[in-house]
C-alpha cells in the first residue's frame, strides 16, 4: 500500500515536473490521465447521518407520549446517550409507518392509553417478572414492545455507537451485509 | 442431447453436494440445477454498521413474518415469502425456512455435527413407536467416517452410545470455572455431558468443501437460477428421464434428458416436485406423510452466574459451552413421555433486557451489574413422526414461476408438550445445583419449522407400502429415482441432522454408481 502511495508520488512529481516547463505557454492544457486507473471507490454518507426523517405516522400527541416515553425507559446515563439523544422518537415513527397493521395498532392504542394514565403507575407492568406467555392487557404488551423497541433502537443508533466507541466500549454491532442477488 | 450427463442433481446444498461429490469423482457426468444464484461472497456482501442498515437493524417490518433468522444484515439471502409462497392452516403456524442460493442452507448451518445411533435407527425396536429404518447404524458409521473428516468434525470422544463417536479433530479447549460448575452439577446428576461437536471453518458448506472437488474432475456441470418445475417420465417404461425448469430470471422454459435423477432439493421442496410431477413414486400414498422435525425451546433457562456480576467476569468465570445429549428413555422408561431431548448450553453475554423486571436508570445500571453473566440453555427434542403431519399441494396458490405450492400441516402433540416441560424442570435443577440464580425458566416452543430442522415426508423403509425409499435412497416405484435429502428420515432423535444427510447421500450416490456400472440402471 505504502509503497503504491510512493509510486503515484513519485509519478505525479516527475509529471509536474515536466509539465511545469510548458504550463507558460499552454495555459489551458487537458488534465493528464489519472495515475490510477482502479474504479474509484468514493466515500459516501446515508441520509440518516445527515438530515432529519419527517414525521409521519404518530399524530403530534401520540409523538410527544412516545417521547416522554422513551425518555422515561431509556435515559441518559453514565456517559450513555439516551433514546432521545439517539433520536429513537423519530426513527419508530418510521418504522411504525412500515408495520403491519396489529403492530400500528398496538402502538396507536398503547400511546393512547398512556396519555391518560400516571406514568409511573402505568410502567408498574415492566416490573413484573417475566413470563413467555403474552400478557392479555393491550397496554402491557405495548409496554413490552416498546421497551425491547427503544433499547435496541436506542443501542442499534450511530449517535449511541460514536459516544460508547469513544468510551472504548464497542456497541451497535457491525456485520456482514448481503446485497440484494440478481 | 446438448450435454453428456447421465445424472441429474436437484439442488446444491448437503444432500445434492454430497451426491455431486459421490458420484462425479467415481466418473459419473452429472448435471446439477439449483433453484437460486451463486453468492459470490467478495462481491454480494460487505461489511457494515448496524446504524448505516436503513432500519437500524430492525429489518423491513413484515417482510419474513416466517423466518425469525433473518436479520436486516442477510435478509437478502433468504427465500422471499412473497415469491415463493405457501400456506398453512391459521391455528397451524409452520415457519419454512429457506434459503435459495446454491449451497443452500449449508452457506448459513449452525454446523453442529451428530451422529443418529441405534435408538434412532431401530428406534421401533426400542419403544414400540414408528418404524424402524431401513439401515442400521452399522450400515451408515462407515460413511460418517468419511463425511466427517471432509466437513472437519471437531469433538471429544466419549463413548456415550446415543452419540456414537466419530473421526474428530479433538477438542481440547479448557472450561471456564461457571461451565466446570455446571458438569459437576450434571455428573451428580447422571445427566451426559461433552464438548460441541461442530464442523470447522467460518464457511463449512457445499460450496467450499464439496462443490470445488466435484467440479474438479471435470464431471459437473452447475446451472444456477433453475427453478424445476416437476420431473418428467418415460411413457413406456414408467422411468424418469429428465426435468422441466423455468429459469428463475427470464422464466424461459427448459427441459434437459437425465438417465438418472437424484433430488436433494431439501425436505419439503423435494416432497414438492414429486407431487407436482404427477404424484410421483407415491404408490405407498406416504408421500408427504409422516413430517416432522425437532422442536426448541430456545433460552428454556437463563441463569445468572452469581460471582461474575459487577464485570468480575475477566477471571476466568465465564465462557465457553457444551452439550447434553439425550438420556432420557435409554435404560428406564419416563412415564409422560416416549424418546428425549438434548441440550445446548452456554456461558456467557448479557442477558436480554426483556427479563429484567426494570426499566429507566434501574434498569441500565442492573444491566451493567449483569454485563457477561448469563448461562443459557436451549432444549432440542425429539418429535414423534405422525401420518397427520403432512403437505399437500395448494393449487390455488402458485410461485412466481406459476408452480403449484405446499400447503402444511404439522402439529405438536402431548408427547412433545411433557418433554418440554420436562426439558424445563431439568435445566432449571440443573442451574440451581450449580449455584446459578435462574432468572427466567419456560417451555414454549418455537413454532414447528421453526428450528430449520424439518425431515421425514418421503420416508426410507423396508416395506414399500409404507415408505417412499428403499435402504439405498431409491424409489421403490421408479428405480432411476434417489432422493438423498432431509425427507428421507425414518425418526430425527434430537441431533441436528446435516451429518446423517451428508452421510445418507454419500451411501446413496454410491449405490447408483454402482447401478449406473452395471447398467442395471
Amino acid at each position: 500500500m505504502k509503497r503504491r502511495d510512493w509510486l503515484r508520488n513519485a509519478i505525479s512529481t516527475s509529471a509536474l515536473a515536466a509539465t511545469t516547463a510548458t504550463t507558460a505557454t499552454v495555459a489551458n492544457a487537458q488534465t493528464p490521465p489519472p495515475s490510477n486507473q482502479d474504479t474509484p471507490k468514493l466515500k459516501l454518507a446515508t441520509a440518516d447521518a445527515v438530515a432529519d426523517g419527517s414525521l409521519t405516522f404518530f399524530t403530534p400527541t401520540e409523538f410527544q407520549t412516545l417521547e416522554s416515553l422513551a425518555q422515561t425507559l431509556v435515559p441518559a446515563f453514565n456517559g450513555r446517550l439516551g433514546a432521545m439523544e439517539a433520536d429513537v422518537p423519530r426513527f419508530l415513527d418510521f418504522l411504525l409507518s412500515q408495520s403491519p397493521a396489529d403492530r400500528q395498532t398496538l402502538y396507536r392504542q398503547g400511546l393512547a392509553r398512556l396519555a391518560t394514565a400516571k406514568l409511573p403507575d402505568a410502567l408498574a407492568v415492566l416490573e413484573k417478572p417475566w413470563t413467555f406467555a403474552s400478557p392479555t392487557d393491550p397496554l402491557a404488551q405495548f409496554l413490552r414492545a416498546a421497551k425491547d423497541d427503544i433499547l435496541q433502537a436506542t443501542a442499534n443508533s450511530r449517535e449511541w455507537v460514536a459516544v460508547s466507541n469513544s468510551r472504548s466500549r464497542t456497541g451497535g454491532g457491525t456485520g456482514y451485509y448481503y446485497f440484494p442477488l440478481e | 442431447m446438448k450435454s453428456d450427463h447421465d445424472v441429474l442433481i436437484i439442488g446444491s446444498g448437503a444432500a445434492g453436494g454430497m451426491a455431486a461429490y459421490t458420484l462425479t469423482r467415481l466418473g459419473v457426468k452429472c448435471l446439477m440445477l439449483d433453484a437460486g444464484p451463486a453468492i459470490d461472497f467478495e462481491r454480494h456482501r460487505t461489511l457494515r454498521a448496524v446504524y448505516d442498515l436503513p432500519y437500524r437493524g430492525f429489518g423491513r417490518p413484515g417482510r419474513f413474518p416466517h423466518v425469525t433468522q433473518a436479520s436486516e444484515f442477510d435478509a437478502n439471502i433468504w427465500a422471499d415469502e412473497k415469491q415463493n409462497p405457501y400456506t398453512h392452516a391459521p391455528d397451524e403456524p409452520y415457519y419454512w425456512v429457506r434459503i435459495r442460493a446454491l449451497g443452500g442452507k449449508t452457506t448459513r448451518w449452525g454446523r453442529a455435527s451428530w451422529r443418529l445411533s441405534d435408538y434412532e435407527f431401530k428406534c421401533k425396536d426400542h419403544d414400540g413407536f414408528g418404524e424402524n429404518w431401513p439401515v442400521s447404524y452399522a450400515d451408515l458409521a462407515p460413511y460418517y467416517d468419511r463425511a466427517e473428516p471432509i466437513f472437519r468434525v471437531s469433538g471429544r470422544k466419549e463413548g456415550f452410545a446415543q452419540i456414537p463417536d466419530g473421526v474428530f479433530l479433538p477438542d481440547e479447549s479448557t472450561d471456564s470455572s461457571s461451565v466446570q460448575r455446571f458438569l459437576a452439577a450434571c455428573k451428580k446428576q447422571d445427566v451426559p455431558t461433552t464438548k460441541q461437536r461442530r464442523s470447522t471453518g467460518t464457511l463449512a458448506s457445499s460450496v467450499n468443501l464439496l462443490l470445488p472437488d466435484a467440479l474438479a474432475t471435470g464431471n459437473l456441470t452447475i446451472i444456477p437460477n433453475a427453478v424445476v418445475r416437476e420431473l418428467s417420465r418415460d411413457a413406456k417404461t414408467g422411468l424418469v428421464n429428465g426435468a422441466h425448469f423455468i429459469d428463475r430470471m427470464s422464466k424461459r422454459d427448459f427441459h434437459v434428458p437425465a438417465r438418472a435423477v437424484v433430488l436433494g432439493a431439501s425436505t419439503l421442496e423435494s416432497i414438492r416436485i414429486l407431487l407436482n410431477s404427477g404424484n410421483l413414486a407415491n404408490s405407498s400414498g406416504t408421500l408427504g406423510h409422516y413430517l416432522f422435525d425437532q422442536f426448541y425451546v430456545k433460552n428454556v433457562v437463563t441463569a445468572i452466574v452469581p460471582e461474575a456480576k459487577g464485570n468480575a467476569a475477566a477471571r476466568g468465570i465465564m465462557g465457553g459451552g457444551g452439550y447434553i445429549p439425550r438420556f432420557r428413555n435409554l435404560k428406564t422408561r419416563e412415564k409422560k413421555f416416549l424418546r428425549g431431548y438434548s441440550y445446548d448450553f452456554g456461558s456467557g453475554g448479557t442477558p436480554s433486557a426483556r427479563l429484567v423486571p426494570l426499566y429507566g436508570e434501574a434498569l441500565l445500571r442492573e444491566l451493567a451489574q449483569l454485563q457477561n453473566t448469563a448461562f443459557s440453555m436451549t432444549a432440542m427434542g425429539e418429535v414423534l413422526p405422525r401420518f397427520e403431519n403432512r403437505c399437500v399441494i395448494n393449487p390455488d396458490v402458485k410461485d412466481d414461476w406459476g408452480i403449484p405450492s405446499l400447503h402444511i400441516s404439522h402439529k405438536y402433540t402431548d408427547n412433545e408438550f411433557e418433554m418440554a416441560k420436562d426439558s424445563m424442570e431439568v435445566a432449571a435443577a440443573l442451574c440451581k445445583d450449580a449455584g446459578f440464580e435462574v432468572l427466567s425458566k419456560h417451555w414454549e416452543m418455537v413454532p414447528p419449522g421453526e428450528s430449520i430442522h424439518e425431515l421425514g415426508g418421503c420416508r426410507m423403509g423396508a416395506n414399500p407400502k409404507t415408505s417412499v425409499l428403499n435402504a439405498f435412497n431409491q424409489t421403490h416405484d421408479v428405480r432411476n429415482l434417489y432422493v438423498t435429502d432431509g425427507s428421507a428420515f425414518v425418526s430425527g432423535g434430537s441431533q441436528n441432522p446435516t451429518l446423517t444427510l451428508l452421510a445418507l447421500s454419500m451411501r446413496a450416490s454410491e449405490h447408483l454408481a454402482e447401478q449406473l456400472k452395471r447398467r442395471s440402471i
